[in-house]
């Protein structure tokens, strides 16, 4: 019973072979979109073709690495609230941070497997220099980063209860974030420098850039403890936004006028 | 000792006790996102009493449930409406089981329904397989499982037989001795509820019959 949505979640990713079948389509689609991407790429100051490369495959690594609580979870709680077995749930238990927890941790749970498999397909299909203590500090970094946004996934449930569907709106954040945060490009293609700053402040950029330090063994421990105390604090004020959206939309009545 | 809601509008205040004996609404607010219904003064529901609501289509019934479920109180109100089943359609009857109850709980609910001839079918069986009627006892039967203070039925099913129909009364009328139930539009044959309270909902408002 401590998470009673676990066994649920891994039926439906590994009984339902389109998923496994995505994955695998998903990462040959994303060979030939870096492929031609890195080919058209005008190469800056600080990159070159080649670097170029690589330098969007390990974006899209440190992407699936924080796909659980931008989309996965959300995703899961959106199933569970169309079910009616949300609403059922909360009326008998009332406490709605424990059942969205308990959603977090199987949709976490249930993926995990999953995006390791598609991190270590990138890995051998771009041919990536990791080493396995580089792997596993990744993995550590996701458990890390994936509990201190936890409040970025409150925000997105806080949408996804508005919206409805939540995939479709959160493909679009997701995809704007990952233009102005160094996902595609390095953020000095921009002109402007005081943007430059700005952008450079956003915590995707933060633990994007730490993954690829990750990746070429160029990371060190004030490096990481400058990022930790960054992201940190974008949990923090990612947490508090997000229990505040939810309470608002904890309203019992709201609850049940969206529900039906 | 009785347990009183005193509800207004704005702001909202509450008198409970700790025993639930009766439900007592005054000044309830019964309106939807299209506009005001009516309102609600002095209506008591108390234990032992089975109350069903009934009127024309669009008179508010289901608002009037949804209503009584929207009061913030300490006590647990469970509302199932025929809409929403609360099944996860690609898991097993017993796997859905697992979602509401823990181990000990579905032994005992497999127990207290093993007259149920498909019972055994219905637990191994994908929900999105099963019949219409065995989905809908699932889903009542977990309802019904359920603890709460105060039960609201909208519509319960019609797509369950007779023979089925009267366990679940059963298990009402069982309920409706500790427990507060109200029904709307009951499309049960009633075979085992004898005595109820019948709450008719007229464009003008609801009254006691």
């Amino acid at each position: 019973m401590w998470n009673r949505f676990i066994k649920a979640e891994m039926k439906y990713t590994y009984t339902n072979h389109w998923s496994i079948v995505h994955l695998l389509l998903a990462s040959l689609l994303n060979f030939y979109l870096y492929y031609y991407s890195a080919k058209a790429f005008k190469p800056s100051a600080h990159l070159n073709i080649s670097d170029y490369f690589s330098y969007i495959v390990i974006g899209d690594l440190a992407l699936t690495l924080i796909h659980t609580h931008m989309i996965d979870a959300p995703t899961l709680f959106v199933r569970l609230k169309q079910f009616g077995i949300f609403e059922r749930l909360l009326m008998v238990e009332k406490n709605l941070y424990k059942l969205l927890l308990q959603v977090f941790m199987a949709s976490f749970i249930s993926k995990f497997l999953l995006t390791q498999l598609h991190v270590v397909i990138l890995i051998f299909l771009f041919n990536l220099e990791i080493s396995f203590q580089a792997l596993l500090a990744l993995i550590g970094l996701k458990l890390f980063v994936s509990f201190l946004f936890i409040g970025l996934y409150f925000l997105s449930v806080a949408i996804a209860c508005k919206l409805k569907k939540v995939s479709n709106g959160m493909f679009y954040f997701m995809t704007l974030l990952s233009f102005f945060s160094g996902v595609y490009f390095p953020l000095d293609v921009f002109q402007v420098d005081l943007f430059k700053k700005w952008l450079s402040l956003s915590p995707i950029h933060t633990y994007i850039d730490l993954v690829r330090n990750f990746v070429s063994s160029q990371w060190n421990y004030s490096l990481l403890i400058s990022s930790g105390i960054h992201l940190f604090s974008w949990g923090t004020l990612f947490f508090i936004f997000g229990i505040v959206f939810i309470k608002i939309l904890n309203h019992k009545a709201e609850f049940i006028d969206e529900w039906n | 000792m009785n347990l009183y809601f005193h509800i207004s509008p704005w702001p909202i205040t509450y008198f409970l006790s700790y025993k639930m004996n009766e439900l007592f609404i005054t000044n309830l607010d019964v309106s939807h996102k299209k506009g005001h219904l009516f309102t609600l003064n002095n209506l008591t529901f108390k234990k032992c009493e089975i109350y069903i609501i009934t009127g024309e289509n669009g008179v508010g019934k289901t608002t009037l449930l949804k209503s009584i479920l929207k009061i913030n109180s300490d006590y647990s109100i469970g509302y199932l409406s025929s809409r929403l089943l609360g099944l996860v359609p690609y898991l097993t009857g017993r796997e859905n089981l697992e979602i509401y109850f823990p181990n000990h709980a579905i032994a005992a609910y497999i127990k207290k329904y093993e007259n149920i001839s498909f019972i055994q079918e219905l637990l191994e069986k994908k929900i999105e397989e099963a019949s219409e009627g065995m989905r809908q006892f699932l889903s009542l039967s977990i309802f019904l499982e359920s603890p709460f203070d105060v039960y609201l039925l909208d519509e319960p099913f019609n797509s369950i037989s007779d023979k089925n129909c009267e366990i679940l009364e059963m298990r009402i009328l069982e309920l409706s001795r500790e427990k507060i139930v109200i029904m709307a539009n009951p499309k049960f044959n009633l075979i085992s509820i004898q005595s109820f309270k019948e709450l008719k909902i007229q464009k003008s408002g609801l009254y006691v019959e």
